[in-house]
């Protein structure tokens, strides 16, 4: 995309942000996991989503893969509620995740887990594939170049023709992203893609977060637990427990926040 | 080979594609490709010429393989692939053979043309089959198609079906002899078959490297990263259960022609497991297991018998022995395979390989 599309794009999307999560409420039972949380991603954004265990992030982000309906409220992607998209359909439209405790298809090379991202991105089917049409070689061909791109592009090459079940952990957690960057996200959720790596990946993590935003023009939101992460990737932070937010700026503003510090810390009275 | 000489850390981003270290590999003095190349070359040729060696009775079971083998192909399409369990194939393979035979018997119809209209009524009734067991997950799942398989024969014999199905006597079919006159007819039913057999199983090898094999696989890896990554997994497993299905209904259209006779007890719940027997020695997730996985329910069970008879010759209560032993050689093959005959095989070829 050149500059004068982009900042076309950018003009023409400045009224409404990317995502906006409205009032969303939801309940298992009797236990309330989120309780009318509202927040805007603006286009081209970093947005990082904190609170402490248990205050409803994950509830929120599988509501965003459409895994969970939400009880009450709406949720807008480009200005239209995503409610009645089927799940299977969130990828097409242009949104893509990680998953917190890894869903990769285990038994299948990086390679194939990379192009299985690019699902929604190609077409062809049963009868196509039986026959092996000569189309259905050619996409076979185009998709290993992509596939072969975001490999090198997070450094993977090594690995791509092992199954990515027997891969270290940090390892796998880059196959996931990407996976998940392969179906050309606009808006790609991060659920914690820190947990469970050491000092040094998570400092290469947060380049690698800023990187894909830059280059691929990638909306993040960012789940995270790891506060010197969010701070340095996000550019905009909202905060929540008990399933309400209870914080939203810049991250300078965000540690600021009282309640965000008591939310953490605890109160001594 | 570039393989070898790039260094391990691979930072420089947009040099060459890699190639697959495993296929780097040499065996036999030849390289990955050319050996499974040649693998398959003689592996046909063998399987071409064989009947011309054998007396026609070998042939005749060697044609039982086939359609066997394009049964267990079936199912390890959906269990194997796709991870749906079923205990009830033999009730494609008897939807597939009743088609048939009802289309030879009842309305007098050439052989060769009951083949794909069995396929595409048993993908039919295996994709109507997948849609409520979207709902069902593992042993559930077995238990419905368990279900399916015990209720079929009966079904089949029921009395207002009689006048197709021939009821309990089932049916006898009749057909032309081999059309060719250098071929006999045990010969001609062979290639007869074995014509399909190629296609279905090129057709299955197409569809498992390819981006719906990928999808495939990915459901049964993980159902709910393979919906985030946009597959629509119902549509999938049910079509999956559908092919299943047709691999099923041409194996028992097939069986219906060679034998010249179909009945409602050639199809009971044993066919199923015996089915499911095959597809696990043979290797799970495996094309060419299917073939191993067909012989072996059709070898095993005579072999068994001759090995009773060895032992036991006389003794009138030596039929009992003969599952005992087949069960005895199927433990044998479980624990020293536990990746099957196909498994047992690859793992071989890459310890070789690399040894070099």
């Amino acid at each position: 995309m050149n500059q004068a599309s982009a900042n076309a794009a950018e003009a023409s999307s400045s009224a409404q942000p990317l995502l906006q999560v409205k009032d969303v409420a939801v309940h298992f039972g009797g236990i309330v996991a989120l309780d009318g949380v509202s927040f805007d991603v603006p286009e081209g954004a970093i947005l990082g989503l904190i609170g402490p265990n248990g205050a409803g992030k994950t509830t929120l982000f599988n509501c965003l893969s459409r895994l969970y309906i939400p009880n009450s409220g709406d949720i807008l992607f480009r200005g239209e509620t995503i409610l009645n998209t089927a799940p299977h359909k969130i990828a097409d439209i242009g949104i893509g995740r990680t998953f917190q405790n890894l869903a990769l298809f285990s038994t299948m090379s990086v390679l194939d887990n990379v192009m299985i991202g690019c699902h929604s991105r190609s077409k062809s089917d049963f009868v196509s594939n039986a026959f092996r049409l000569p189309w259905v070689s050619r996409e076979e061909k185009w998709l290993q170049e992509v596939a072969w791109e975001l490999i090198e592009y997070l450094d993977l090459g090594e690995f791509a023709y092992d199954p990515v079940g027997g891969l270290p952990f940090g390892i796998q957690k880059r196959v996931e992203l990407a996976r998940a960057i392969a179906s050309e996200p606009t808006l790609l959720l991060l659920d914690e893609p820190a947990g469970g790596l050491n000092h040094d990946e998570v400092d290469g993590l947060a380049n690698t977060i800023r990187q894909i935003g830059h280059d691929r023009n990638i909306t993040v939101l960012l789940v995270e637990h790891h506060m010197s992460l969010v701070m340095a990737v996000s550019d905009l932070v909202v905060a929540i427990d008990f399933g309400r937010k209870i914080g939203e700026g810049t991250p300078a503003e965000v540690q600021q926040n009282p309640e965000v510090i008591r939310a953490y810390l605890g109160t001594s009275d | 080979m570039t393989a070898s000489t790039l260094p391990d850390s691979g930072a420089n981003a947009g040099s060459a594609r890699r190639p697959n270290p495993e296929e780097s590999l040499r065996i036999f003095g030849m390289s990955m490709q050319q050996f499974r190349r040649s693998s398959v070359i003689v592996g046909l040729l063998i399987i071409l010429l064989l009947p011309f060696t054998v007396e026609d009775f070998a042939v005749f079971q060697m044609t039982q393989v086939i359609y066997l083998s394009i049964a267990v192909l079936g199912l390890n399409l959906l269990t194997g692939f796709n991870g749906q369990f079923s205990l009830g194939h033999s009730a494609f393979m008897a939807l597939g053979a009743y088609t048939a035979g009802i289309m030879m018997a009842q309305w007098e119809i050439a052989y060769y043309w009951t083949i794909i209209p069995a396929g595409v009524i048993c993908f039919a009734a295996g994709f109507l089959f997948g849609l409520p067991a979207l709902r069902l997950e593992g042993l559930y799942l077995a238990l419905a198609t368990f279900a399916l398989a015990t209720a079929t024969p009966q079904l089949l014999k029921y009395e207002h079906f009689e006048p197709w199905t021939g009821g309990v006597q089932g049916l006898d079919l009749f057909k032309d002899d081999s059309p060719i006159a250098f071929l006999s007819n045990d010969q001609w039913w062979y290639y007869f078959s074995l014509f399909f057999g190629v296609l279905l199983f090129i057709g299955a090898w197409n569809l498992v490297r390819g981006r719906t094999g990928r999808a495939m696989i990915a459901i049964r890896d993980n159902p709910i990263a393979a919906s985030t990554m946009g597959i629509n997994t119902s549509v999938y497993k049910a079509t999956t259960f559908g092919v299943s299905g047709f691999y099923c209904g041409v194996a028992g259209a097939l069986s219906a022609i060679v034998v010249e006779f179909i009945a409602p007890e050639s199809f009971t719940i044993i066919h199923a497991i015996l089915l499911l027997i095959a597809m696990v020695i043979g290797g799970l997730a495996s094309i060419p297991a299917a073939i191993i996985g067909g012989a072996f329910i059709l070898y095993m069970p005579n072999f068994s018998e001759a090995v009773v008879d060895a032992f036991f010759a006389g003794d009138p209560s030596s039929k009992a022995l003969v599952w005992v032993s087949f069960g005895v050689v199927m433990i044998i093959v479980v624990y020293i395979m536990p990746m099957g005959v196909a498994g047992f095989i690859r793992w071989n070829v890459q310890k070789l390989a690399r040894r070099g």
